[in-house]
């Protein structure tokens, strides 16, 4: 296999790790809100189950979740993930579902606890400064306590991005054909082992993207200190 | 008649009782300064009156009407006490200024927030807009602050900081400014500052209820003062009788060491 | 805590049963799906890419047989090897048919067909030691690896001299060849089929099989879940391409004739 075909073959499998980094994202983001929501609930009930499943969810390995996540369906429920009607048919869209399903939950969580955190470094005062100028809940907190929390939670957030990027390595496991996963099938058929190491620069290169991107915006955010 | 009126205030943390039947009444345009010791319970009472604590039992009168009774709990919902807090404004020890926005945003958001509520605001976006920018950068003016309008919180010092407070809490037209001692964050060259600013709005007939440990400023400018011990009000009056007449022991020993 | 224990333990025989008392038999579930979902991995002679990209191999080609005769897609699905088992049992794949060896362990989870080659396992080592390892004897000092729970686990704890080698199990045999690449172990134990095909080429040019070594014969099936009455079906379809002289034909295509005489062909 030339340089060229490896290339080639490692971007197919690229295209899978983005796919699943950038729908992670995209989902964990916000469910991670309504997390964080759920555990600081003042109904005792809803922030006690809340907590109990972001402390079970980031009690246990991400790679025991994806196995739950794709067997448990078929096993316990007689209800096979890959032939559940949505999917069609198409056995990998359904493997990258569950995946995909796994990792929200996952990083939706482990974003609820920063949030959390950084909701409650948020002081009192800024909280009471809303009351008493008549604002509403909700608007005490899109107006004034959002965006502060936001430049707080970014070193952490981007922490966990850059986690995420090689966590969907894992994925491999459970049958999405992503980076790693091809370049293990090059070692597997071609016997030669330089892709595997070689797949390491896609990381490296989309990680340096995001520090910066993440560097930029803390420094769009710089303008004022709370 | 009284603008505002406190009857029988009571209100416990836990097993401690920090206030044991407050009673007191201000006129429209006085300035009544409450002074005490720490944990006298003044900073509590002050939080009762802005709704950031609920009293356990008595009542608030506004212009003679009942404007809160700790006994109707219906009535406290997080949007009925909205709307009763905006009678009136607070400015805090500790400036509690939204870090994110300008000076003049800061001042702004409140009233602009108020007035999407209201059903003409599509209509008028523009003028209204204009109308409370306009309204924000008098009220800066008014506390000498017309050069920091685009300026971020942490850009000016805590004195400035204060006064935006200030102006923000007046941009709402509050019944009465409420001042939660508004110079103990401060140095005291800064608080000169911010005190001149407050014997203007004095001066201006603008109704104050101000926790303070400034007794030369509560002797110059407010009308009557109230001494807090132990969750009651131990003295009540004029401030010239307050302070160069002190009836009870316990105002003595305070007054002699705030000195 | 022990009646919590008790009804866990309920409700656990409950989810069991109800799988296990689940619906239609295992092939009309194949037939109504109108495809067989086979659990594979990428390796040759088994199954593998041609210069097109196209899945080619014995197992492939026997895979497609046996399926037009049932009168279903062949639905080829690469896995992660070490979770065959569960996948099989989770209902994402119906059969597992990429060289599997049969053992003895692996029938509490799946079924196996007639068996259609003999497996044997073979001692690989780097070239420039074919000198030093000869024997098993010659090994009993080496550093060893294998597949977990594979048929070459089996064989080096079958046998006198391996067994006191010293043995770390890799997580597959590809990862036992990457092994012997770096330099952690100095032989490995695989599957004759896959030594015979990955030696001298690639990275792995330079890796030979030590001749003349008996070590235990084992022989590969296709695993079906427990209880299937796809086994019995799939069993006579062997049958029959085996009369015709099909399979026969597709092992001499790949070169394991001898390998497929030893078990079926005689």
């Amino acid at each position: 296999m030339s340089f060229l075909d490896v290339t080639l073959k490692l971007l197919s499998g690229f295209q899978d790790t983005l796919l699943l980094f950038f729908f992670t994202l995209l989902l964990a983001l916000p469910l991670g809100l309504v997390f964080t929501f759920g555990t600081m609930s003042k109904w005792k009930p809803l922030s006690f189950v809340t907590r109990g499943f972001v402390y079970i969810i980031r009690g246990t390995p991400l790679l025991l979740q994806l196995m739950v996540v794709v067997y448990i369906p078929g096993i316990v429920f007689n209800s096979p993930l890959v032939r559940w009607p949505i999917f069609a048919g198409n056995t990998n869209a359904a493997y990258f579902a569950g995946a995909l399903f796994a990792f929200v939950i996952n990083y939706a969580c482990y974003f609820s606890e920063i949030y959390r955190g950084g909701i409650e470094s948020i002081s009192q005062g800024q909280y009471e400064a809303g009351q008493v100028l008549g604002m509403t809940k909700s608007q005490i907190f899109f107006r004034i306590v959002l965006l502060q929390v936001i430049k707080r939670i970014m070193a952490p957030v981007a922490n966990e991005t850059i986690t995420l990027v090689k966590d969907t390595a894992l994925a491999a496991t459970v049958n999405v054909y992503e980076i790693y996963f091809m370049s293990r099938e090059i070692l597997n058929s071609e016997f030669i082992i330089w892709p595997l190491f070689y797949s390491g620069a896609f990381y490296l290169i989309f990680n340096a993207g995001l520090t910066w991107l993440f560097r930029h915006i803390e420094k769009k955010l710089s303008y004022f200190r709370s | 008649m009284a603008i505002f009126e406190a009857k029988n205030i009571y209100k416990k943390f836990g097993d401690t009782e920090v206030l044991k039947g407050i009673d007191f009444s201000m006129e429209k345009g006085e300035v009544l300064c409450i002074i005490g010791s720490s944990g006298s319970g003044k900073t509590t009472l002050l939080r009762c009156i802005n709704f950031l604590e609920t009293p356990d039992r008595g009542e608030f009168y506004l212009n003679g009407n009942l404007l809160f009774d700790a006994a109707d709990k219906k009535s406290h919902s997080d949007e009925e006490i909205r709307q009763k807090r905006l009678h009136l404004g607070l400015v805090f020890q500790s400036f509690n200024l939204f870090p994110q926005y300008t000076v003049l945003d800061n001042v702004c958001l409140a009233p602009l927030l108020l007035a999407k509520e209201s059903p003409d605001y599509k209509k008028n976006k523009k003028q209204i807009r204009e109308e409370i920018r306009a309204h924000a950068i008098e009220l800066l003016k008014k506390v000498g602050l017309e050069d920091k309008l685009d300026s971020y919180p942490c850009q000016i010092s805590g004195g400035q900081q204060q006064r935006v407070a200030i102006a923000r809490a007046l941009a709402l037209k509050p019944d009465i400014l409420c001042f939660d001692e508004p110079t103990s964050a401060l140095d005291p060259e800064i608080t000169v500052e911010v005190l001149a600013v407050m014997k203007n709005l004095a001066k201006e007939d603008t109704t104050m209820l101000v926790v303070t440990h400034e007794m030369g400023f509560a002797r110059e400018v407010s009308d009557k003062v109230i001494f807090m011990d132990n969750g009651v009000i131990a003295e009540m009056g004029d401030a010239e009788e307050v302070f160069t007449n002190p009836k009870s022991r316990r105002l003595q020993e305070f007054l002699s060491v705030m000195k | 805590m022990k009646k919590f224990l008790l009804a866990a333990l309920a409700l656990v025989m409950m989810l069991t049963c109800f799988t296990a008392c689940g619906g239609q038999s295992d092939l009309a579930y194949v037939e109504d799906n109108g495809k067989l979902t086979i659990g594979i991995t990428i390796y040759s002679p088994m199954n593998y890419y041609d210069d097109n990209g196209d899945l080619i191999g014995f197992d492939t080609e026997f895979a497609k047989a046996v399926c037009a005769k049932l009168g279903v897609e062949p639905d080829f699905k690469v896995i992660d090897w070490k979770n065959k088992e569960t996948e099989l049992k989770a209902k994402n794949i119906d059969a597992i048919w990429n060289g599997l060896t049969v053992t003895e362990e692996r029938r509490e989870n799946m079924d196996f067909s007639t068996s259609y080659l003999i497996n044997k396992q073979c001692i690989v080592i780097k070239k420039e030691d074919a000198e030093k390892y000869t024997s098993t004897e010659s090994l009993k000092d080496a550093l060893l690896t294998a597949e977990a729970e594979s048929a070459g686990e089996t064989a080096i704890k079958a046998d006198k001299n391996l067994k006191n080698a010293t043995y770390n199990p890799s997580d597959s045999q590809q990862n036992a060849f990457v092994a012997l690449l770096a330099g952690n172990v100095d032989a490995i134990v695989v599957d004759y089929t896959m030594a015979k095909s990955t030696c001298g080429s690639g990275d792995y040019k330079d890796f030979v099989m030590i001749e003349g070594i008996e070590l235990t014969q084992e022989e590969y099936a296709i695993g079906f879940r427990v209880g299937s009455d796809m086994t019995a079906k799939v069993n006579k379809i062997i049958e029959e391409l085996v009369a015709d002289g099909t399979l026969k034909k597709i092992a001499e295509k790949y070169d394991l004739t001898d390998l497929y005489e030893e078990a079926l062909g005689k």
